[in-house]
C-alpha cells in the first residue's frame, strides 16, 4: 500500500578507499553518464572522508550503466555501487508520488 | 581450525595408550594437585583472557543505575578487547580509568582491574610508561578512596614484574606493613621472583627462607624463578638442577619450568641447548604451545641473538590464537626497539585465505606499519620494510597504508616523507590527503600549523583546491586579508584558482540571501503536489516524538486522545485521510511500542469503529502487514471492519446454550471420587445416561492409574459408541500407553499411539514429559524392544520431536542390561536417526571403567566424526575425571588449540558441587587455567559454591590465594561468597566487600524518615564502631536530592566532608543538585553549580541541563542560555544536546522579556536555514504549547504567522505540524481545523494567475467538488479544462462521472474503467497539503 516508485538516478557506493575522493570518483563515474552530483561526505573531526559517497546522474541511462558494470575496479579497490534507497538526510526531494496499489 | 585439527589427529591414538597405563597413577599426581596452581606463573598472555568486568553492582538504586550501566559497557569492552586480541589498547584504558574517577569511588576489583591491565597487555605501550600509569591509577583511586588488600598488592608487583621495572621488595613489604595489609604465599613467590630477575639468589633465599618459616607451601612457581635467578646470576649448572630439586620435592617441572630455562638458554644465545632442551621437553608429559615459544623469541631478540630468531619461529605450530598472540609479540618487539625481530616474525604469519579469495588485495602487516609510525621509526626503514611487504604480496598498497596511519596520529613531517616516496614512485598525492593534518589546526585556528601544512603541499607541488582553502584554511584565519598576507609571506600564489574561488565562495556567503530564497521559491508549484502526503506522514511521527520531548514523558492515554480527536478531525472532511493517518501512526510506531500499547491499540480502534469510520481495502491490507510484521496480528481482528467479531460472539453464546448442566455435576462428582475407583464406576452405572465425556475420560484416566488396563479400554470403547467424535485429550492417551505397556500388550500400545495421531489429539510439553516417562519405564525394566517400538513410532508418527531427553531411554535399556556395546549401538543410531546423542557420557564412562578400549576408540571416533573433535575431547575429558583418572584428563584437556565450553564446564561443576566432590571439581579448577578463553572466576566461583555448601573456610581461603596467583579478577558475587563463607565462621575478611546492602539500607530509612525527621539522623556513627565509606553517604545525598530534600542533602554533605577528607558530590548528585535548585526557582544557584562541576572535569545529566536552560528561558535569561550553550560546547564529551533545547528556550526568554521580533527570527532561521537539526529533533512544539499555556495571543499570533510562512516559502512544515498538534492538545479543534481548511484553491489561483502546472491543479479542484458534490463547478471546470487545452486524466472524470450519476444524470462521455476508491487517498492527502499552505 502507498508505494511509490521514486524518481530517482542516484547510486550510493561505499567501500571507497580514503585515496579517493570528489575528483576520482566524479571523473571513474562520468564513464557512464553525465554526473549531475557528486558527494562524498568527510568526517569534520579526522579529515578522512566516510567510506562512502552519492552520484547523481542526469539520466536514468547512466544510472543504469553504472548499476550494470560489475565489479568496479578503482586503484585496485573494489567499490560496491548500489541503487540509492535511503534519500540523503536534508536533501529536498523531487520524488513524484505515483500510487500504485 | 587447523591447528586442532592436527592436534586432535594426535589425540587419536591417545584413549587406549591411557588406559593401559590406568593401574598405575590412578589419581594423577597428588602432589601437584596440593600445590596446585604453580601454573599459573609466568605466562603473560593466558592469565590476560582471564579478565572479566566484575558485574553490576546490585544495589538497586535507581539513581546510580544508568552511570553503573555505562561503566559495565566500558568493562565489557575492556574484556572483549583482551579476549579478541589479547591486549588493550592505551585509550581505552585511560577511558575507562577516566569513567571510574568520575563516577565516584571505584570498588576494590575495578581497582584490581585497572592495575591488571598495566602490564603486559599494553604491548604497544614502554615500559616504563605502563608503570608510571599503574602508579598513576594506584594514587588516584586511594584518593578517590578505594582500599587495598593483598589482591592488589599482588597485582601491583605481578606489573612490576612485567614490566621489569626495578625496585625494592624490602620496601615494597615495608608499604603494605604500613599499610596494615598481610602478605601471602603470592606476594612472597613474586617477590622470590623480583629478586631472581635481578639475579639476586641471596635476596630470594631470604624470601624463601621466611616462606619455609611460616610454612607456607614452595609451588612450582618458586622454583621457576629460581631457575631464572640462578641463570642470571651467571650460574648455568644450578639452574639447571632446579629441574632434579623440583623432581626431587615431588613437583613435576610444568611448561614455565622449561620456558624459565629456555629463556636463560636464549638470553646466552646458545642454541645447541634451546634444541636439546625442546627434544627433551618432547619426550615429557608436558608440551610446550606457541606462545612459549614466543617468549624464548624475544629473550632471543633482547640479548641480541635475533639470527637464531628464525630457527625458533619454525618450531610454532601455528595453533589457535597464533595470530594474535604473534602480533602482540611484534607489538612488543617493536615498542622495545627490536623491529628488525617483530619484521622476521610477521612474515611467517599465515596469509589469510579468505582475503585473497574475495579478491581485496592484501593486507597484511597492517599493524606492523601503524605501530612502526606510532612509535616514530625511522622513514626510510619502514619504507624499507614496505618494500619487502609489497614484493613478497603481503601487501598492496604499503606505503599508502603507512601514510594512512601517519594523517591519523597527524605526523605532519613522516607524512610529508611518506608522500616524497608515493610520488617518487608515480603514485598520485591528492589534496584530501592533507585535510586530516589540517583538521585539528583548523580547529584551533592555528595557522601556523595550517602554513606548515600548506608549505608541505608546495613542496610535493600539490596546490590547494577550493575544498582545501574554503573548509580548512580560509576558516582558521580572522579574515580574508590576514590569509592573503600570511601566504604572501609564505610564498604562496594567491591567483591559484583554489584561492580564489574559495574567496569568492566566503564574500557570497556573507551577502545576500534574497537571491538564493527565490531560487528556492520557483519550484513551489511542483511541491505542492504532494504537500500532504508529507503532512500527513509528519503528524505521527512529530506525535511520537512529541512525547519524548514533552519534560513529562506523555502517557499513550493521552497520545492516543490526541490520536481520537486527530481522527475525529480528519474524518470530518475525509475518511481516506484517516485511513491515510492511521498507516502512518502504525508505521511510525516501532515494533515494541505496538506491542506494548496492544490493549490501548485496541480501545482505539474499537472507538474508530463505534465512530463508523471505515478503512478502505488497501490500506487496511497496509495496515495488517505492517501489524503483522510488529507480530501482533490479533490487533487487527478487533479492529475496524472485521465482521469476525460478531461471529465470534455468537458462536460463545451457542455453545453456552448446548452445555448440559447433569452432565457437567455428574463429571465434578466423578472427579472428586476418583480416589475410590470402585465408587467412581458404580456412580457410572447408576447414571449411565447422564454421563458426559469429561467424566468417562476422568475415570479411564483413574483406571489406568490402577492398572486396571481392561475396564481402561472398556470405557473407551463405550464412550466412542456413545459419541465417536469425541476423543480423549493426550494425557489419557498417554496414561493408556504406559499402562498397556506395562502389561506387556505392546502392539495394543502402539495402535493407540497411532489412534491419537488419527484423531490429532493436542500434543503439548506436559505430553512430552509423560511420553519420556513411559519410554523410561520401560527402559528401567531393560526392555529394549518395547522402548525402540514405542519411540519409533512416536518419532515417525511425529507425536514428538526427537529431542535427547525422548531418545535416552534407548541408551538407558541398554546400560540397565550393563550392555556398554548395545548402548554405544542405540546412542550412534539415535544420532543417525535424529541427530541427538543421548547419555553418551555415561557410555563412555562405562567403556573407560571398563578399560574396552576398542570401543571407546570407536566411539569416539564417532562423536568426532558427528560432533567434532572438540565435543568429543570434552566426553573424553569428563569421562577421565568422572572415573577419577586425573592425570590422562589433564592430558586431554591441555590438547593444544582446545578453547573453553563455559556451558560443558558448568553442567560437569554443577554435578561435582551436587554430588559434594570437591576434589574432582578442584581438579577441573587446576586442569582448566591454560585453557584458552575460560572464564576463571567462574570456576572458582563453583569451587566457592561448594566451600560454602560445606562451610569450609579454610579451603575457601585457599582458593582466594590461588585466584591471586592466577591473576583472577574475582567479580563481586565471588568475593561476596567468600566474605560470607569466612564471616560465618569468625574469619576476618581481608578484603573490602562489596557493598550492596548498606547503601539501599540507609536509603530506605531516609526514604522513610526524611518526612517526619531529620534523615542524617539514621547515618550510623562512628561510635558503632562502623566506618561507613563514602558511597552510602553519596547514596543518601543522591536518594535526598531525588525528593528535593535540598537542605537535608547540604546536611549530609556536610558531615560526610567531616568524616571523610577530601568527599565532593560526584556527577549524579551534582546534577541532581542542578535540577531541586531550578525546581526551586534558583536558577542563578543552578548555573553556578554547573560551572563549578565542569571546573572538576565532571559530566552534568543531559536532565539538568535542559532543565536549567527552560528555568533560564522562563525567567528571560536570553544571556544565561547562551553562557550555557557555549560551556555545553565545550564538554569533552557531548552530551547530545538537542540544539533546539537552546534555540526554544532563547526564544521563550525573548517572548517573557516582550520581545516578540527576536524570538519569531531565531526560530525562523531554523527552519530557513538548512544546517539547523532536522528530523523529529527539530521540534519547536515547546514553544507553542507553552505560549498557549500562557495564553499569550500576541505570541501565539506571531508564531502562526511564521508557520504559515515557513509552510508557504520555505515548503518547512515542521513548524506548522507542530502548531497543529498543540492546538489539538490544548483542544482548540477548532483553530486546528482552520489549518486543514478545504477550498481555498482559487484564492492560490489569483494569488498565482501565471500558475502553469494546471495539469496538476484542476484534478485538486475537481477532487473538491466531488468532496462537496458539486455538480454545478465541476462541469463549469471541466469546461475550462477543455477550453484551456488542459487534458483531464482519468481520474478526474472518474470523478466528474460520479457527480453526474450521484445527481441522476448521463454521463456525456465514456467512464474511464479506474476506481475512484484507489486514488482517493493520494489527492484527499494532497488537498490536505494545499489547504495548509493557504490557511
Amino acid at each position: 500500500m502507498a508505494g511509490s516508485s521514486k524518481k530517482v538516478y542516484e547510486v550510493f557506493v561505499s567501500k571507497i578507499p580514503w585515496t579517493l575522493a570528489s575528483k576520482e570518483m566524479k571523473d571513474y563515474f562520468g564513464q557512464f553518464g553525465q554526473v549531475k552530483k557528486c558527494l562524498v561526505p568527510f568526517d569534520k573531526e579526522t579529515g578522512f572522508h566516510r567510506g562512502f559517497c552519492w552520484i547523481g546522474y542526469t539520466s536514468e541511462e547512466g544510472l543504469n550503466n553504472a548499476l550494470q558494470k560489475d565489479p568496479h575496479v578503482l586503484e585496485g579497490s573494489t567499490l560496491q555501487v548500489q541503487r540509492n534507497r535511503k534519500v540523503f538526510l536534508g536533501q529536498k526531494t523531487n520524488k513524484e508520488v505515483v500510487e500504485t496499489s | 581450525m587447523a591447528a586442532l585439527l592436527r592436534s586432535a589427529r594426535l589425540l587419536k591414538f591417545s584413549p587406549s595408550g591411557f588406559l593401559q597405563r590406568t593401574g598405575t597413577n590412578r589419581n594423577g599426581p597428588q602432589l601437584s594437585r596440593l600445590y596446585s596452581g604453580a601454573i599459573g606463573g609466568k605466562g603473560s598472555g593466558v592469565c590476560s583472557r582471564q579478565i572479566r568486568g566484575p558485574h553490576t553492582d546490585e544495589s538497586s538504586l535507581g539513581v546510580r543505575s544508568k552511570q553503573a550501566q555505562q561503566f559495565d559497557w566500558a568493562l565489557a569492552k575492556l574484556d572483549s578487547s583482551v579476549r579478541r586480541t589479547g591486549r588493550i589498547t592505551k585509550t581505552l584504558l585511560l577511558r575507562i580509568f577516566h569513567d571510574i574517577c568520575r563516577t565516584g569511588y571505584p570498588s576494590g576489583n575495578q581497582a584490581l582491574l585497572l592495575l591488571r591491565s598495566c602490564g603486559s597487555l599494553l604491548p604497544e605501550m614502554p615500559l616504563a610508561e605502563r608503570t608510571e600509569l599503574a602508579h598513576r591509577i594506584w594514587d588516584k583511586l586511594q584518593e578517590l578512596g578505594a582500599s587495598y588488600d593483598a589482591s592488589h598488592y599482588n597485582a601491583l608487583l605481578k606489573v612490576y614484574l612485567q614490566n621489569e621495572f626495578k625496585f625494592s621488595p624490602t620496601e615494597f613489604l615495608a608499604k603494605m606493613e604500613a599499610a596494615g595489609v598481610q602478605p601471602n604465599r603470592v606476594t612472597f613467590q613474586r617477590l622470590i621472583a623480583a629478586y631472581c630477575h635481578d639475579g639476586d639468589i641471596e635476596g630470594a633465599s631470604t624470601i624463601l627462607g621466611f616462606m619455609k618459616s611460616k610454612d607456607l607451601p614452595i609451588t612450582e612457581a618458586v622454583f621457576n624463578s629460581l631457575v631464572t635467578g640462578h641463570a642470571r646470576a651467571g650460574d648455568m649448572e644450578s639452574s639447571e638442577s632446579i629441574l632434579q630439586v623440583m623432581k626431587g620435592a615431588g613437583i613435576e617441572p610444568g611448561p614455565d619450568t622449561y620456558v624459565a630455562l629456555l629463556n636463560a638458554y636464549a638470553e646466552r644465545g646458545d642454541m645447541d641447548k634451546i634444541k636439546q632442551t625442546l627434544e627433551a621437553v618432547e619426550n615429557t608429559d608436558t608440551s610446550l604451545m606457541d606462545r612459549d615459544l614466543m617468549q624464548v623469541v624475544f629473550s632471543l631478540s633482547k640479548a641480541g641473538h635475533q639470527q637464531h630468531v628464525p630457527e625458533i619461529v619454525e618450531r610454532m605450530r601455528h595453533e589457535r590464537g597464533y595470530v594474535p598472540d604473534a602480533m602482540n609479540l611484534c607489538l612488543s618487539l617493536i615498542t622495545q626497539g627490536q623491529e628488525d625481530t617483530a619484521f622476521t616474525v610477521l612474515k611467517t604469519f599465515p596469509t589469510l585465505q579468505q582475503e585473497t579469495q574475495s579478491g581485496d588485495s592484501p593486507t597484511l602487516g597492517n599493524f606492523f606499519l601503524r605501530h612502526c609510525v606510532n612509535m616514530d621509526k625511522p622513514v626510510d626503514k619502514v619504507a624499507r620494510y614496505c618494500k619487502e611487504l609489497q614484493d613478497s604480496s603481503y601487501h598492496a598498497t604499503p606505503l599508502q597504508f603507512t601514510l594512512y596511519c601517519c594523517l591519523e596520529a597527524k605526523k605532519t613531517a613522516t607524512a610529508v616523507e611518506v608522500m616524497k616516496m608515493m610520488k617518487e614512485q608515480g603514485q598520485p598525492i591528492r589534496p584530501h590527503y592533507f585535510w586530516p593534518l589540517l583538521t585539528q589546526h583548523a580547529k584551533d585556528q592555528n595557522t601556523t600549523g595550517i602554513m606548515e601544512v600548506l608549505k608541505g603541499m608546495q613542496e610535493l607541488d600539490v596546490p590547494a583546491d577550493v575544498e582545501t582553502m574554503s573548509f580548512y584554511v580560509l576558516p582558521a584565519f580572522p579574515n580574508i586579508d590576514a590569509a592573503r598576507d600570511a601566504f604572501k609571506e609564505m610564498g604562496c600564489s594567491l591567483e591559484s584558482e583554489g584561492f580564489l574561488s574559495s574567496e569568492m565562495r566566503s564574500e557570497a556567503s556573507s551577502g545576500n540571501l534574497a537571491g538564493l530564497l527565490s531560487a528556492r521559491l520557483s519550484p513551489t508549484a511542483t511541491r505542492l503536489t504532494h504537500i500532504t502526503v508529507r503532512f500527513t506522514q509528519r503528524i505521527p511521527s512529530a506525535l511520537l516524538s512529541l512525547s519524548l520531548t514533552h519534560t513529562q514523558p506523555l502517557s499513550w492515554d493521552h497520545v492516543l486522545c490526541v490520536c481520537a480527536r486527530i481522527t475525529s478531525l480528519l474524518s470530518s472532511f475525509s475518511t481516506e485521510a484517516v485511513s491515510y493517518f492511521l498507516y502512518n501512526l502504525m508505521d511510525s510506531m516501532t515494533e515494541a511500542e505496538v506491542q506494548a500499547q496492544e490493549d490501548k491499540l485496541r480501545q482505539y480502534f474499537n472507538q474508530l469503529k463505534s465512530m463508523g469510520i471505515i478503512i478502505p481495502g488497501n490500506i487496511y491490507r497496509g495496515i495488517r502487514n505492517l501489524l503483522d510484521s510488529y507480530h501482533v496480528p490479533e490487533l487487527i481482528k478487533v479492529s475496524i471492519l472485521d465482521g469476525k467479531v460478531l461471529a465470534l460472539e455468537s458462536r460463545l453464546a451457542e455453545l453456552k446454550a448446548d452445555s448440559k448442566p447433569v452432565g457437567a455435576t455428574l463429571k465434578q462428582l466423578i472427579l472428586t471420587l476418583c480416589a475410590e475407583e470402585v465408587q467412581a464406576l458404580e456412580l457410572k452405572k447408576q447414571h449411565e445416561a447422564d454421563m458426559v465425556a469429561g467424566s468417562y475420560a476422568a475415570l479411564i484416566h483413574l483406571c489406568c492409574r490402577h492398572d486396571n488396563v481392561e475396564e481402561a479400554l472398556n470405557l473407551k470403547r463405550e464412550l466412542s459408541r456413545k459419541d465417536s467424535s469425541v476423543s480423549l485429550d493426550s494425557s489419557k492417551y498417554v496414561a493408556l500407553v504406559k499402562v498397556l505397556t506395562k502389561q506387556g500388550r505392546l502392539e495394543e500400545a502402539v495402535d493407540m499411539l497411532k489412534e491419537m495421531k488419527e484423531k490429532e489429539v493436542v500434543v503439548r510439553d506436559t505430553t512430552v514429559t509423560l511420553l519420556f516417562h513411559v519410554l523410561n519405564a520401560a527402559a528401567m525394566k531393560g526392555d529394549v524392544v518395547a522402548v525402540r517400538r514405542l519411540q519409533d513410532t512416536i518419532f515417525t508418527l511425529g507425536l514428538a520431536t526427537p529431542t535427547a531427553n525422548l531418545c535416552s531411554p534407548l541408551v538407558s535399556a541398554h546400560l540397565e542390561t550393563k550392555d556398554l556395546g548395545g548402548a554405544l549401538e542405540a546412542a550412534m543410531e539415535c544420532q543417525k536417526q535424529y541427530g541427538q546423542l543421548p547419555r553418551i557420557h555415561d557410555v563412555i564412562c562405562g567403556l573407560v571403567e571398563r578399560g574396552d578400549t576398542e570401543l571407546l576408540q570407536k566411539a569416539m571416533d564417532f562423536v568426532s566424526q558427528e560432533r567434532g573433535e572438540m565435543t568429543m575431547l570434552y566426553d573424553l575429558f569428563f569421562a577421565f575425571m568422572q572415573t577419577g583418572r586425573h592425570r590422562e584428563a589433564r592430558k586431554i584437556i591441555e590438547t593444544p588449540g582446545l578453547r573453553a565450553r563455559p556451558g560443558r564446564l558448568q553442567w560437569y561443576a554443577e554435578k561435582c558441587i551436587n554430588g559434594n566432590q570437591m576434589e574432582s571439581l578442584e581438579s577441573m579448577v587446576d586442569m582448566t587455567a591454560k585453557l584458552f578463553e575460560c572464564d576463571r572466576d567462574e570456576l572458582y566461583h563453583y569451587v566457592l559454591r561448594l566451600c560454602k555448601d560445606t562451610n569450609d573456610w579454610r579451603k575457601a581461603e585457599a582458593t582466594w590465594t590461588k585466584m591471586q596467583e592466577e591473576n583472577v579478577i574475582p567479580r563481586e558475587r565471588t568475593l561476596r561468597i567468600l566474605a560470607d563463607i569466612l564471616k560465618s565462621n569468625g574469619q576476618e575478611v581481608p578484603f573490602e566487600v562489596p557493598e550492596v546492602k548498606k547503601p539501599s539500607e540507609i536509603t530506605y530509612c531516609s526514604a522513610t524518615t526524611s518526612k517526619h525527621s531529620s534523615p542524617f539522623i539514621s547515618i550510623p556513627s562512628n561510635q558503632k564502631g562502623v566506618t561507613l565509606g563514602p558511597a552510602p553517604y553519596d547514596s543518601l545525598i543522591r536518594a535526598l536530592l531525588a525528593e528535593g530534600s535540598m537542605e537535608n542533602a547540604m546536611v549530609v554533605k556536610e558531615i560526610a566532608v567531616g568524616r571523610i577528607p577530601g568527599f565532593k558530590l560526584n556527577d549524579i548528585a551534582n546534577s541532581l543538585l542542578i535540577i531541586t535548585q531550578v525546581k526551586r526557582g534558583l536558577a542563578k544557584d543552578g548555573m553556578s553549580t554547573l560551572k563549578s562541576m565542569l571546573q572538576g572535569d565532571q559530566v552534568p545529566s543531559k536532565l539538568s541541563v535542559t532543565r536549567l536552560v527552560q528555568s533560564l528561558g522562563s525567567h528571560g535569561d536570553v544571556q544565561g542560555i547562551q553562557e550555557v550553550e557555549v560551556l555545553m560546547k565545550g564538554l569533552g564529551t557531548p552530551l547530545n544536546l538537542s540544539s533546539m533545547v537552546f534555540l526554544n528556550n532563547t526564544a521563550m526568554a525573548h517572548i517573557k522579556n516582550g520581545d516578540l521580533d527576536s524570538a519569531v527570527e531565531g526560530l525562523e532561521a531554523v527552519y530557513t536555514q538548512g544546517d539547523g537539526p532536522q528530523g523529529p529533533a527539530a521540534s519547536m512544539a515547546f514553544v507553542f504549547r507553552k505560549v498557549l499555556e500562557e495564553n499569550n495571543g500576541a505570541a501565539l499570533d506571531k508564531l502562526s504567522a511564521m508557520a504559515e510562512r515557513l509552510a508557504n516559502h520555505f515548503s518547512s512544515y515542521r513548524a506548522a505540524s507542530d502548531l497543529f498538534l498543540q492546538l489539538l492538545e490544548a483542544n482548540m479543534v477548532e483553530d486546528a481545523k482552520f489549518m486543514l481548511a478545504v477550498g481555498k484553491i482559487k484564492t492560490l489561483m489569483t494569488l498565482i494567475p501565471d500558475f502553469t502546472e494546471k495539469e496538476t491543479l484542476y484534478p485538486y479542484l475537481m477532487k473538491c467538488y466531488g468532496v462537496d458534490n458539486d455538480l454545478v463547478s465541476a462541469k463549469a471546470l471541466y469546461q475550462q479544462m477543455q477550453t484551456e487545452g488542459v487534458e483531464a486524466d482519468e481520474l478526474c472524470l472518474k470523478r466528474l462521472a460520479v457527480l453526474y450519476r450521484n445527481a441522476g444524470e448521463t454521463v456525456p462521455f465514456t467512464e474511464p474503467p479506474v476506481s475512484a476508491r484507489t486514488h482517493t487517498l493520494c489527492s484527499a492527502c494532497h488537498l490536505n497539503g494545499i489547504a495548509v499552505c493557504l490557511s
